[in-house]
């Protein structure tokens, strides 16, 4: 599948050039081979324009972790550690105890109908992305999901799908960025969002226009907001109990998970294992005794 | 399977030699060959795991209901079962990073020792839901990739708990002195030594080792005191 996205599919080399004006190809029409399309990319990045600003950057990269040892590019932590103090404050006064008060009283079936409903109906993002990464055969599986799960699925109360055999996919346009090669960038706290980077943020705006609820009629549309985001929480509450476990600073606890689940999620579960052993191992010589530079 | 090669071997040389003594000679020294390989067998990355796994939730299951009662106990089986499967030295070497040639002796038995709790009651904290109905728990042992080296090894689980959808957890193992102890777990791709690397690194530098021993020993002590209040809310 991995080669048939590269073969044919043109997609992100749009979403490229948008995203990356300086990276738009000038020479013509639309290639049908994406690795070609993508080499000229790279071309025209290399030899053309900064080469002599993106060396420094491809020596950075090419170890390519979610996380370097060093930590990861927190560059806006100053803004970003009030933000999270701010979101932490209004999820203890309001989500958290609404969020307990909701799975208390709500009996387990209901909840799982409710999440089933809201994953199916932000469903659109996935599949739209799946075709984006050149995800074909995920993305007609993943319109089928769709299409059994609010037929079937009574609007997507009951993951009819899965029960066939067509298991739950994850992607987003973030993911698609990932796929495509763009680096995080900076890590980025929204407020009441939480957790994004650069690279995530175009995808907060494509997942808010691929969910239906968008669409929907104020009257009805903000009630189901509401109700999503206590789903949302209650979902992530044993995450966050984890975290407050075992973080000794919370922060960068939830930092450095994001933005290792995000590299998890990108490669679809099989993110390349890294070798800090290796690394450790290899210490000692003099490159690592070597005095860091402020 | 390894009969079989041996077989086809014999059969080889039976070919080349069709001397029967010689064959005789050459089967000799095939056994010779592969008696010190069998008597050093050590278990596998995966078994380890699992019967330490096994074992845990066994314990977990027979004192389930003073468990509930008391998570300080659960914290005390995982020091007991869990631990000595864990290379904790490594996992140490590994959090420190560049920083553990910068620290002293002193500060290294103190780092670790405080660190060790952290990870009992990071472990400890993921099992809490799990006492509540231990026999919910379903453990998934997956296909694993090609180990990175033949003394580092990768296992593959997949957990699933009630009716939650299954987490990933893959376990980093390393052989030391004939045995495979595990120095990372990664929980959806969220590997607990690089997120405390990335932790301590940035601690050591806006604050120094010893604030940070400090820290942690700090949490050590809070846990003691009550395990539940840790789990459940926020400091």
């Amino acid at each position: 599948m991995d080669s048939f996205r590269q073969e044919i599919f043109p997609g992100p080399a749009i979403v490229y050039s948008w995203i990356f004006p300086a990276l738009r190809d000038r020479e013509g029409p639309v290639m049908t081979n994406l690795m070609e399309r993508r080499a000229t990319v790279n071309e025209n990045l290399f030899h053309r324009r900064m080469l002599p600003a993106a060396l420094p950057l491809v020596a950075v990269l090419s170890g390519c972790a979610a996380i370097p040892p060093g930590g990861p590019d927190d560059s806006l932590q100053s803004v970003n550690r009030p933000l999270y103090k701010f979101n932490d404050a209004v999820d203890a006064a309001v989500l958290k105890p609404v969020s307990e008060a909701y799975s208390e009283h709500l009996p387990k079936g209901m909840r799982t109908a409710i999440s089933n409903f809201y994953d199916n109906i932000q469903y659109l993002d996935t599949i739209l992305n799946d075709f984006l990464q050149g995800k074909f055969r995920d993305g007609f599986h993943d319109f089928t999901r769709l299409a059994v799960n609010s037929t079937f699925g009574v609007l997507g109360l009951f993951d009819m799908a899965t029960r066939a055999g067509l298991e739950k996919h994850d992607e987003d346009f973030g993911q698609t960025l990932g796929v495509w090669d763009a680096t995080a960038g900076a890590y980025i706290v929204y407020p009441l969002l939480g957790p994004s980077s650069v690279r995530d943020t175009p995808g907060i705006v494509v997942s808010a226009l691929t969910n239906l609820i968008y669409y929907a009629d104020p009257a009805i549309g903000i009630p189901l907001t509401v109700l999503g985001v206590i789903d949302f929480r209650t979902r992530a509450d044993n995450a966050m109990r984890f975290r407050n476990a075992a973080a000794l600073d919370p922060y960068l606890f939830t930092r450095d998970a994001y933005l290792q689940h995000r590299e998890f999620l990108i490669y679809d579960g099989n993110p390349p294992l890294p070798d800090y052993l290796e690394e450790m191992e290899g210490t000692g010589t003099p490159a690592e005794e070597q005095p860091i530079l402020p | 399977m390894e009969s079989r090669v041996v077989i086809q071997m014999v059969k080889g040389v039976l070919r080349a030699f069709g001397r029967p003594r010689t064959v005789l000679l050459i089967v000799l020294v095939l056994f010779a060959m592969t008696g010190p390989e069998t008597a050093l067998a050590v278990d596998s990355p995966q078994s380890v795991i699992k019967l330490t796994t096994d074992r845990f939730l066994a314990s977990v299951r027979s004192r389930h209901a003073e468990l509930k009662a008391d998570p300080a106990d659960l914290y005390k089986l995982v020091s007991d079962i869990v631990m000595p499967a864990i290379d904790i030295d490594l996992v140490t070497d590994l959090v420190l990073g560049k920083h553990r040639n910068r620290i002293d002796e002193t500060q290294r038995r103190r780092f670790q020792d405080a660190f060790t709790h952290l990870v009992v009651r990071t472990y400890g904290s993921a099992m809490l839901d799990v006492v509540e109905d231990p026999n919910r728990l379903h453990i998934g042992y997956l296909s694993t990739p090609s180990n990175p080296s033949p003394n580092d090894a990768v296992v593959r689980t997949e957990i699933q708990y009630a009716d939650k959808p299954p987490i990933p957890v893959d376990y980093r193992m390393r052989l030391n002195h004939g045995q495979w102890k595990t120095y990372d777990v990664i929980i959806a791709g969220v590997s607990i030594v690089i997120t405390n690397r990335s932790t301590v690194s940035d601690r050591m530098r806006t604050q120094g080792i010893d604030q940070l021993i400090g820290d942690l020993e700090a949490r050590a002590a809070g846990k003691t005191a009550s395990g539940q209040a840790h789990a459940e809310g926020r400091p």
